[in-house]
């Protein structure tokens, strides 16, 4: 069937205006939406990845916990001699010869990691502990060497003249303490 | 007849109804069309066309019931019009007028058409043309209106048996229509089925534009409410809308990943503000004790390696012989990095008991030295002595030997 419409110019002219409009300004829209979730989501990864890289190096916080004596603790020989724990190596030293050298700050060409640096020493020059055997000797000289917050010039094992124990002179032994 | 001429497509018909055109003749008061182009599908206007003389008299129609039944098709006056046309009024019509419009140029053509028949009449310049058909037992009324040459309108209605029955608004203007045209020639039925064809070029278009006016859709109902003058806007309404639904349905999912991505934001920029170990100074110095300890994690010193090579004096060497006294200087050592091995030589006193007292019998306990301690290198002595030590409250006599190890170059860490 034919028919003929008239149709209402007007409205059909508004629809077209309104529709072309919302194209036109959907373009710039959609391009400013596209922009700001791009920029939103770099932004949300970049803390993501900022917060994940804090989280990964915390276990260095608990490491420094459980491995280094805290500097305000250390008021005294006794707490350095605590703080050294030989004892638990089962080394023996003479804590009232004992010296404290110096004490200064730690510091890295990357920055600082809030370390103090305290060194000890005897009379003889260096810090002589004793061993019940040379194996023992040994084997606790291994374990020393593994921590971290023990800073250590040089050794000597020698078999002591006086007390015919095997002895070790550590040189330039410092200890090392979390400042914070 | 145009004998001359034996159309078998809509062009070669139209040639014919421009050759007939030329001199067009009818005969309105007497109900037939006299000469010219006339059209059916009806038993009506087969008898018109028998009762008739006209030379110059071509009948037109598609292939249907009625025109089976006057057995028009074998005549070779009958030309059959493609069904693709006939099934299409509205494409027929403008593919038409299309075609009138190339091959009559500006000549006064008016095309009748409907579902079932074409026909084709000239007129006046302006004029006003208004057909019946018969399908299937229904009337069908078209309005062709020609202004300056040109096809203008064209008007449909069909009216089912009693015109009255069917006369709606619609239907009633337009029946009104056919009133006036009725009026004029008084030979007029349109109630009846296919029986008259008037020539209404006396006509000028303002006889119908009133009526035009206010021409409306066929059903008509819908026309007069105000849904129904939105109807123009349909199309357009509904494009727009598809349009705009178009455009969210493409803008939301964006906007939904903005806002995933900006609460997400707001996560963690909350836990990194609460936590005081995201501070930047927090954050440098663990950073920097981090560097810290994989600078402490390196070898003080080479005391793997030495209490390895103890640890392989000490198992090669049988009863009660151990090693004494060990002198390494350390600070040489820790100048170098594992697998930096430089040449060292390592002085071991070694005491044996009496069963060792030979120095050709300490030879194999340095070949075992040598290779037990992994480093597979050279161990020689270059002397003994005896010595009285105290040990674990017994006092012994030592014989000492003196063993130099020759420390292996870089490659040769002890593991």
């Amino acid at each position: 069937m034919s028919s003929i419409y008239k149709p209402n110019r007007i409205g059909v002219l508004g629809l077209v205006a309104f529709s072309m409009a919302m194209l036109l300004g959907a373009k710039p829209a959609i391009e400013r939406i596209t922009y700001a979730t791009t920029e939103q989501i770099q932004q949300a990864q970049l803390l993501q990845s900022f917060r994940g890289s804090v989280d990964a190096i915390s276990e260095v916080r608990q490491t420094f916990d459980t491995k280094f004596s805290n500097a305000s603790e250390i008021v005294d020989l006794i707490s350095v001699r605590e703080s050294l724990k030989f004892s638990e190596f089962d080394l023996k030293i003479n804590v009232d010869t004992l010296t404290i050298q110096s004490v200064d700050p730690v510091t890295l060409p990357s920055g600082d990691p809030r370390l103090i640096r305290i060194c000890v020493a005897q009379p003889s020059g260096g810090v002589d502990v004793f061993a019940k055997s040379f194996e023992h000797a040994f084997g606790s000289l291994r374990r020393i060497s593994e921590r971290v917050d023990l800073s250590i010039g040089s050794y000597i094992i020698s078999l002591d003249e006086k007390s015919g124990e095997p002895k070790i002179k550590f040189m330039d032994l410092c200890l090392l303490a979390k400042n914070a | 007849m145009i004998d001359s001429i034996k159309p078998q497509t809509l062009l070669g018909l139209l040639n014919r109804v421009n050759a007939v055109s030329k001199t067009p003749k009818t005969d309105l008061d007497s109900g037939r069309v006299v000469d010219g182009v006339s059209f059916g599908s009806s038993a009506t206007h087969f008898e018109n066309y028998k009762s008739t003389d006209a030379k110059n008299f071509i009948l037109v129609g598609p292939s249907g019931v009625v025109s089976k039944e006057v057995v028009l098709e074998d005549s070779e006056d009958y030309v059959r019009l493609p069904d693709f046309l006939i099934n299409t009024q509205l494409s027929l019509f403008g593919w038409v007028h299309k075609d009138l419009k190339q091959v009559s140029g500006n000549r006064r053509v008016v095309l009748f058409a409907d579902a079932l028949v074409v026909w084709a009449f000239t007129l006046q310049k302006d004029a006003v043309v208004v057909g019946f058909a018969c399908i299937n037992g229904a009337t069908h009324t078209y309005l062709v209106v020609v202004e300056n040459g040109r096809l203008k309108t064209l008007e449909e209605r069909m009216i089912m048996g009693d015109a009255s029955v069917q006369a709606t608004s619609a239907h009633r203007d337009f029946l009104a229509f056919l009133d006036r045209v009725a009026a004029r020639f008084s030979k007029m039925d349109h109630h009846l089925c296919g029986t008259d064809v008037f020539d209404v070029s006396g006509w000028k278009f303002s006889d119908v534009k009133p009526f035009l006016k206010r021409r409306s859709r066929p059903t008509g109902a819908a026309t007069n409410t105000h849904i129904g003058k939105l109807a123009p806007l349909a199309v357009p309404l509904v494009c727009a809308l598809v349009g705009i639904a178009g455009l969210l349905l493409y803008l939301y999912p964006k906007y939904q990943g903005y806002e995933q991505a900006k609460q997400l934001f707001l996560r963690e920029s909350q836990v990194v503000q609460g936590g005081a170990e995201y501070a930047p100074s927090e954050v440098d110095m663990l950073q920097n004790r981090q560097k810290f300890l994989v600078e402490a994690a390196k070898p003080k010193f080479k005391l793997a390696s030495v209490s390895t090579y103890v640890d392989a004096i000490n198992s090669a060497i049988p009863g009660e012989a151990r090693m004494l006294d060990l002198k390494v200087n350390l600070i040489q050592t820790a100048a170098y990095r594992p697998g930096e091995w430089a040449d060292l030589n390592a002085t071991v006193m070694l005491p044996i008991d009496e069963r060792m007292q030979a120095l050709d019998q300490i030879q194999p306990v340095l070949e075992k030295i040598g290779t037990r301690s992994g480093w597979k290198t050279r161990v020689r002595t270059t002397g003994w002595r005896e010595e009285k030590i105290r040990t674990r409250g017994l006092e012994k006599t030592w014989r000492i030997f003196l063993i130099e190890v020759e420390i292996p170059q870089a490659g040769k860490e002890i593991k």
